[in-house]
């Protein structure tokens, strides 16, 4: 990926650990949502953090679709 | 093969042209020429559903279109055929139906009078049928076509004609033209809604609200009158509203960058729907719950919340149209009295159908008259065609009355801004088999409409395959 890229997927990847760290129950609710199987403490947030950058990634324009 | 170039042969001349530097001269002569909704605001970000002004001063702001899925009998509520009802049961004139092909009917059918009872109603004395009770003190209200004609006999290439102008699939639908040509009044919601009732989808599907090769963020938003109102409009669990805003703007930063690299106006019109389904996660759950209606209207529209029937989908259309939505579409199904079943009949059958779709009609165009909204609104009710003077073929020898698909002569009725009220237009001769005067073809309809909203449809064009496209 371009650094502009990379900067924006790692500062989503800090905002939403200190997110998930802060509420347990949220990491461990998305990751449940998400069909993962359950993450033992305290790798929770961190997985929940990257959940939601793969989120984002397959939800790109150009992951959807070939311009 | 050299990586560059393919991504160059990517970029259409027009797109080159359209995004080369802001201030080359290409770029000031386009942004002249395009329409407002394709020129980037201030902050670069492009909103294709921007408000802009139409051709001239409009008539109506925004149109509610009733559609009777399948093609109400005209002759049984508002074109009344005395010589008809004189002639039921012979055989059909030779004149008029040599060289025909009606779609369930062969051979010489049998003639129909209307077993219904008819009436003049308001100043001008418009005819209309004890079906439609709730009808009659409207009659100073509309403009009763009864000169409507289409060119097909079938139910999908009759829709497909009705909403976007060609019996085949591909063109954008009346609502997108709108949108594309208007934008939309309420940034939180889309421009063009569809509510569908009774259960099943028009015969020509999505495409009556789709958007063919106009940018697909002028597509019709189809929401549910029961349970979500449009599926996953909630964040799943674990996902707060705030992280939902994290990921979107990561979303929007990385899609910016693809657009910039690319520049796909496709990808500004994934961008533009992310941010417009965020805010739709808000206003529409709120829109759409007519339980917050007080009691007294939900009883004059017959609606009940939690139903998701045509009585709660004019309530809804209200409530989007107040908000500022564009155009609303609503779908009923179950308008095709071929007679082969006791739903199909046009006496009982009609009754039953007519009890749950004129009140509301008439609710809702009280309702838009009392909020002050009536005379900057279309209100369009109608099928895509009507239906034969004679029994249908297949049914003609048992106890079920019905009839076939007729499109050389129908019925509608429009209300609201810009339209002489209390009047009937155009005339059909005396047994109903063809118009003899002041004759709308659907693209007639089009135009008009169109012309409500303050457009000269000829003009009110998309190039598309270096072919400038209209309604």
């Amino acid at each position: 990926p371009a650094s502009a890229e990379s900067r924006a997927l790692s500062q989503l990847y800090e905002t939403a650990l200190a997110g998930y760290r802060a509420d347990d129950r949220q990491a461990a609710a998305w990751i449940e949502n998400s069909r993962l199987s359950p993450v033992a403490t305290p790798k929770v947030a961190e997985v929940a953090a990257w959940t939601a950058v793969a989120n984002v990634l397959l939800n790109l324009d150009e992951t959807l679709m070939k311009r | 093969m050299n990586l560059h170039l393919q991504k160059l042969q990517h970029q259409t001349r027009r797109q080159f042209l359209r995004n080369v530097g802001q201030f080359s001269l290409g770029a000031i002569a386009m942004e002249a020429l395009l329409p407002p909704m394709l020129r980037a605001g201030a902050t670069g970000v492009v909103n294709p559903l921007a408000v802009h002004q139409p051709h001239f001063p409009p008539k109506v702001k925004r149109v509610i279109y009733l559609h009777m899925s399948g093609g109400p009998p005209h002759l049984d509520l508002f074109d009344y055929k005395p010589e008809l009802v004189k002639r039921d049961g012979q055989l059909a004139p030779d004149a008029f139906i040599k060289g025909k092909k009606f779609a369930f009917t062969q051979g010489v059918p049998t003639l129909m009078g209307t077993p219904r009872t008819f009436a003049q109603y308001g100043q001008n004395g418009t005819w209309m049928s004890d079906a439609i009770p709730h009808f009659h003190g409207l009659a100073d209200d509309l403009c009763v076509i009864k000169s409507m004609n289409s060119d097909q006999f079938n139910h999908a290439p009759a829709e497909l004609l009705l909403f976007t102008g060609s019996p085949r699939q591909g063109r954008p639908s009346m609502g997108s033209w709108v949108t594309y040509g208007l934008g939309s009044e309420n940034e939180n919601l889309p421009g063009f809604v569809v509510l569908i009732s009774s259960g099943v989808q028009p015969s020509a599907g999505q495409s009556a609200w789709g958007t063919g090769f106009l940018p697909s963020v002028f597509q019709g938003v189809q929401c549910r009158s029961k349970g979500d109102p449009v599926l996953y409009v909630g964040d799943p669990p674990g996902m707060s509203r705030e992280m939902r805003r994290h990921t979107l703007d990561a979303l929007r930063d990385l899609n910016e960058l693809q657009a910039a690299e690319l520049g796909h106006p496709e990808t500004a019109t994934r961008i533009a729907q992310y941010e417009l389904a965020f805010r739709m996660q808000t206003s529409v759950p709120e829109v759409m719950d007519i339980s917050r209606e007080p009691p007294s209207v939900l009883q004059a529209y017959g609606a009940v919340p939690g139903d998701s029937s045509f009585a709660n989908n004019c309530v809804l259309g209200r409530r989007l149209l107040e908000q500022g939505v564009r155009f609303v579409q609503l779908f009923d199904w179950g308008w095709d009295f071929h007679g082969t079943s006791p739903k199909e009949d046009i006496r009982d059958g009609l009754t039953q159908k007519m009890a749950r779709t004129d009140k509301p009609v008439a609710a809702l165009i009280n309702d838009l008259r009392q909020r002050g909204m009536l005379d900057e609104t279309l209100v369009i009710w109608g099928g895509e065609f009507g239906r034969t003077p004679f029994r249908e073929g297949r049914t003609s020898g048992g106890d079920i009355l019905g009839r076939d698909h007729f499109p050389d002569a129908y019925s509608l009725f429009m209300t609201g801004g810009g339209i002489k009220r209390g009047i009937t237009y155009g005339q059909t001769d005396e047994l109903g088999f063809g118009v003899v005067k002041d004759l709308v073809h659907v693209h007639d309809l089009q135009a008009t409409i169109l012309h409500l909203l303050g457009f000269d449809h000829t003009r009110l064009t998309f190039r598309f395959q270096g072919r400038d496209f209209r309604l």
